[in-house]
Parts: structure tokens; sequence; C-alpha cells
């Protein structure tokens, strides 16, 4: 099956007074339909910049410099072709033609994405009725069916409230009803459940699980939770310092890791085989500079596995196919096999 | 359970109910019970881990034993070090706490608001020290230096203010001046929820080797049960302001007796994708601590609840060696562990 989204080859980078930083440097992935692909790293990885620059809404000063974000276009006589993002201005007609209806976004605070002083309902009819051809009526009915399919109880009532007369946990699936409401062919999902506490974030895993079934979306899940990563996903990307260091089948990425990176990542979380109160494996030292133009792998100076080894340092980036399906940037790693 | 005798701090029947005030004259139409009846002791040395959902009053007894809230009932007993009586520090009048509160200090959660912008890390090692009039001049830069190195820090750092430092090292420095006093106990508020999972590693080992090499006891707050796994001797389970359970960490988890620890242990995300368990995917929001449901707190989302249950507050009550629960129906529940759910924490 062809992927739904293939992005190529992406840079994003923020033009600074004091230097250019790389935020997204040299990304590449695809996803196909009814599939999840979890994007894992940790803070000022690049992460959200992915998701961002996927809508077309990279804050300013980021750009994006290069690469290629292709979304299949299903013609209405069957054949298909590829539409690519880049060239688009941000807020051009067509863009804003696709987002909010094939391509739509939850962010993990959803108290700050729904506006205040407008209900839920009028916010969720809005959306349908912009990408749409119905009337209020009948806008009014699908919001209300949403929303009773995302688990808010007694909708019709709820739909005239106000985002802050609602919980955490009932926000976060307000949202989701608002982003599925034209049923959109790619979801983001940014940090979506790192507001909620764990009852509720294992009740929002579940029902996008749920929704992802009935609907049919792809999901781009993007956390710095490796165990939040490891249930919902598929495919899993792992970045640091704006680069794809390791993508892999979830089962693979978690059971046999071959990045350095991925492997220090996992073995410093606390989980069922470290003895209790032993030390936790760490990463030492810091992300580099974000100013910095690495050539090679960012993660030099702090891998306990190169050893210092100059290739490691000097070899440009590249991410090397090692299995099917399993992406490695690891010089030393692609040597050896 | 243990003899008071050996307790650092006990904590019996804490309360602290927060006026809601509404309309231009400030009437009480009613209380948040954030805190409502807990019980707990902390022994010289040991970790005791608070776990809870937001809102269930877990930072609102870490502020109670520090003194920067005043309980609405109850005592917090603590022992001072040698060989002193002990003393009720929510009943004790503001002059007798000022020499107390050494013993007693807080490390919090945001690395960045906890630490004054305008003060370099000597001043903010040295302040403690200086108010309480324990060192001074050569003796006070001694101290400061001994508490920088203590952290896993350099002594060219303590000329930097805070905004030159990452998290982590702003949690080292946060650590630093709690320890500067040396405190028989510290509590801990969620101190490394602000942290990437790397970062996180490095402060508990720092806090595991500090215990180790001072002998202080620990109040460890945090809504992350992997990592009170990890760090704790005892856990308390908090659930609307009570206390669901209250065990050592290994009887919790291979044999938790209240069905809300075995719904959030098997609701913890783990890192194994072929573990991926039975969840236990409980109904509804936590309760609202304004409108605590009658009964026990946590009825309405129980798989297990009975009728009883939404009449009767349970008692917590010792049902195995230290292990103490606040479930009407304990006893004949057969609740499943940690392990045996598949779950990796």
């Amino acid at each position: 099956m062809p992927p739904i989204l293939t992005v190529e080859n992406l840079r994003v980078h923020f033009f600074l007074d004091e230097g250019v930083v790389r935020a997204v440097d040299d990304v590449s992935f695809s996803v196909e339909a009814g599939k999840t692909l979890g994007i894992v790293g940790e803070s000022g990885s690049g992460k959200s910049v992915i998701g961002q620059s996927i809508l077309r809404i990279v804050p300013s000063p980021g750009r994006i410099v290069n690469g290629k974000i292709l979304l299949r276009i299903e013609e209405g006589n069957g054949s298909s072709g590829n539409l690519d993002l880049v060239p688009l201005a941000p807020h051009g007609r067509l863009v804003r033609s696709i987002r909010g209806r094939d391509l739509t976004m939850i962010f993990q605070e959803p108290m700050n994405s729904f506006s205040p002083v407008h209900t839920i309902g009028s916010q969720i009819m809005e959306a349908l009725r912009l990408h749409s051809d119905v009337s209020a009526a009948e806008a009014r009915n699908r919001a209300i069916e949403m929303l009773g399919r995302v688990g808010i109880p007694s909708p019709e009532n709820r739909i005239d409230g106000y985002p802050h007369q609602l919980s955490g946990g009932m926000r976060q699936r307000a949202m989701i009803a608002m982003a599925l409401i034209c049923n959109p062919r790619i979801l983001i999902a940014d940090e979506p459940t790192t507001a909620l506490d764990v009852t509720i974030q294992a009740q929002i895993l579940e029902l996008l699980k749920e929704l992802q079934q009935e609907f049919g979306m792809a999901i781009l899940f993007i956390s710095h939770n490796l165990g939040v990563i490891s249930e919902i996903s598929d495919d899993v990307l792992v970045v640091y310092f704006g680069r794809v260091m390791e993508h892999a089948p979830v089962d693979v990425l978690f059971n046999e890791p071959l990045h350095p990176y991925t492997k220090a990542l996992l073995r410093s979380v606390p989980g069922i085989d470290t003895p209790v109160r032993s030390h936790l494996a760490t990463i030492e030292g810091t992300l580099p500079d974000p100013y910095a133009d690495i050539v090679g792998c960012p993660f030099f100076g702090r891998c306990t596995e190169c050893g210092g080894e100059t290739i490691c340092r000097d070899d440009p980036y590249e991410l090397t196919k090692v299995a099917d399906r399993h992406y490695v940037a690891c010089p030393r790693m692609c040597i050896k096999t | 359970m243990v003899s008071d005798s050996e307790l650092l701090l006990e904590v019996t029947d804490l309360k602290k109910y927060f006026p809601v005030q509404k309309g231009v004259f400030r009437k009480v139409v009613g209380h948040i019970k954030a805190v409502d009846g807990v019980s707990f002791g902390i022994k010289e040395g040991e970790t005791l881990g608070l776990v809870g959902e937001s809102g269930c009053g877990k930072t609102t007894v870490g502020r109670m034993i520090m003194g920067a809230y005043r309980p609405t009932g109850g005592s917090i007993w603590f022992q001072p070090p040698n060989g002193a009586t002990r003393v009720d520090l929510a009943a004790i009048e503001p002059s007798k706490m000022k020499p107390l509160r050494r013993h007693i200090q807080m490390v919090f959660q945001d690395p960045f608001a906890s630490l004054n912008p305008r003060m370099t890390v000597r001043e903010i090692l040295a302040e403690p020290l200086v108010v309480n009039r324990i060192a001074r001049g050569r003796d006070l830069e001694d101290r400061v230096r001994s508490l920088i190195d203590l952290v896993g820090l350099k002594v060219q750092h303590l000329n930097r203010y805070p905004h030159a430092f990452s998290g982590g090292q702003r949690q080292r420095i946060s650590i630093a001046r709690a320890l500067a006093l040396y405190p028989r106990l510290l509590v801990a508020d969620e101190p490394t929820s602000a942290l990437d999972v790397s970062v996180q590693a490095q402060i508990v080992n720092l806090a595991l080797e500090i215990q180790e090499q001072l002998g202080l006891a620990y109040l460890f707050i945090s809504h992350d049960l992997g990592l009170i796994r990890h760090i704790s001797q005892r856990i308390v389970l908090m659930y609307v302001g009570r206390v669901v359970e209250y065990a050592p960490a290994q009887s919790l988890f291979d044999r938790p007796r209240h069905p809300y620890t075995e719904a959030l242990m098997s609701n913890v995300p783990s890192t194994r994708p072929e573990l991926v368990g039975r969840k236990i995917i409980l109904k509804g929001d936590p309760a609202d601590p304004m409108n605590v449901p009658s009964g026990c707190p946590f009825h309405p989302r129980c798989l297990y609840a009975q009728q009883l249950c939404s009449q009767v507050v349970p008692p917590l009550l010792e049902v195995d060696a230290g292990h103490l629960v606040a479930c009407h129906f304990s006893g004949s529940l057969n609740l499943t562990g940690c392990d045996a759910l598949g779950c990796a924490i």
C-alpha cells in the first residue's frame, strides 16, 4: 500500500540573531493509512517542529529550507498523485483547505488550543462548515454525534458549554472530536497525554486506537514518553538534535535497539529489569550547542560505545537501512553490518 | 507497624480544608478537602514515596510538613535529633518552629522557578548558612564548596547565575541548597518531573548517593509509579485527600490490596511492547476534591464497588505486616500484582 504521507530530506532552520538553529536536519519518513508512527525525542530534539512543518505552521523565524512533504491525493476517477506541501504558501487557499480537513493536529494543553470565549460546539462546527457544505443544523448534529463518540457524557448539553467547564481529560476528548470531525486522513498528535494523569492517559490512548480502527486515519504521535510511544506506535522514529537516529518497527526498537542513543535512552528509564534503588544508567554530557553545524553524528562525545573514533565525528550523517523497515544512523554500526 | 520511637516524622489524621469563597462578601460556600485524614510515618534514613494523581493532595501534605500551610486538623510529630522530645509541628508556636526548620528541607519541581535569578550560586548556597548563623568567612566558603562538590558541580560554577545552567544542573543546585543545613528529612516534590529521562536518571542517582552518604530520610512525592517503585522503601498512595494504600514497596507492587492501586499500575505505559498486558481502563475522571463522593471516594470508578462502598467510608486497616489498605472488600478481592499484570515498571 503506498504511503499516505512521505517526508523527504526535510530541513527546517530557525534564523536567529545569534545564528542558525537546525531544528530539523535531513529527516525522511513515511506513514501509511491506519498506521501510527511514533516520534520520540528529548526536549529540544526538534520532534514538535516536524509536526508543525507538515501542517505548515512553523513559527517565525523558522523556515522549511529544503525537502519535500508529499501528501497523497486520491482523485475521483481512481487515479492518485502526490501533492508537495512545501512550495505552497503557508497562508494560501490550498493549504488552508487541506489543514483541518486532510491533516489535523491535537496539542498537549487543550486549554490553549480552544478559544475560551466560544462554545465547544461552535468551534467544532466551524471546522466542519469551513470544509464541507453542510447546514448549521446538520453540523450541530454531527458535532453532537462526534462528542458522544469520543466519550463525552450528555454531548447534547456539553456542546453549548465552554472549554473551562470541562476537566482536562474531557477537554482533550473535545479536542480530538474537533480534529476528527472532518474525517482527516492524517492526525498529528503532539504530546496529547503529557498533561494528563495516568488513568486519563490510558483512556485517551485507548480512545485514539479505537478511533483509528474506525476511521482508518494515520497518526503521527509525538512524545517524549517512551512508554506511551511503545503502546501506541507501529513504527518509531527516534530523533536527536534534529536528526533521525533510528527508525524501526516498535517491537524491534524496544527489544533490539541498535543505535547507542536509543539504547542509552531505554536504559535510563527504571524498568522491570532494573533492581530497586540501583544506579540508573545515565547519558553523560549535554546536547551540542544548538547553533553548531555538526557534520557527523550529533551524539558523538556522549556516546559510550564509539570510544571517540574519529569516523563518528567526521563521517557525514546518513540514515542506513540495516533490515526491512529498520534504519540506523550510526557510522560505526553500519560499517560493521 | 514500626514503633513510634523509631519514627523521625509521624503524621496522624492530618487535614487541610481550603475555604471556597463566592460573591461580593467573599462568603464561604464550601470547602475543598485537599487532605482529609492522612496518617503515615517516616523512619530515620528511609525513603517514603507519596504517590497519587493530580489533585489528590500529595503536594499539600508536603507543604504542611514544611510549615507552609497550617493544618486544619491532625498532628505532625517530629523527632528532633540529639534525643529531644517529640514536637507537634502542627500546633507549635511560630517562634519555636524556627530552630526546627533546618531539620526539614524541600526540593521543588520547577528548577526554573525555585532559584532566585539575581543571586549567584554561591549566594544561593550561602544564604541558609548565614541566616541560621552557622558559618561565616572562611568556614562559610569551605562549606559552600563542599556542598557544590557533593552534588557533582564544580567550584567554578559558584560565580554563575542560575540562567547559565541546564534544568538538571539547576536541580542539583536546589538539592545543594536544601542540604546546606544538614537536614534529617528532605521533602522532594516531583523533583524530576520537569526533566528529560536521561537527566532524571542522573538526579535519581544523586539522590540515592546522597542518602547513602548522609543518612537522611526522603519524602519523595511523585505521580510516576515507576520512579516511586525504584526509589522508595515504603509507599503511600493517595486518592482525593485520603490514603488508599500504605505499604512496603515490594508488598504493594507484588500484591496490591486496593482496586485503585491495581488499575493505576496497569495504566502505566510500558516500554516493553510484548508485555502490554491487561489494561484496567477506569471510567470517568478523578473525583473533585470540592465534591467528594460519599463513602469510599473511589467507588464511582471502582470495578468492584458494591452498595456498602457508596455509604461508608472504609477505614485504613492493616491487612498484612505493615500493609494498610482502605477498602471494605480488600479481604475478598483477588487483585493482580504488577508483574502478573504485565506492566513493566
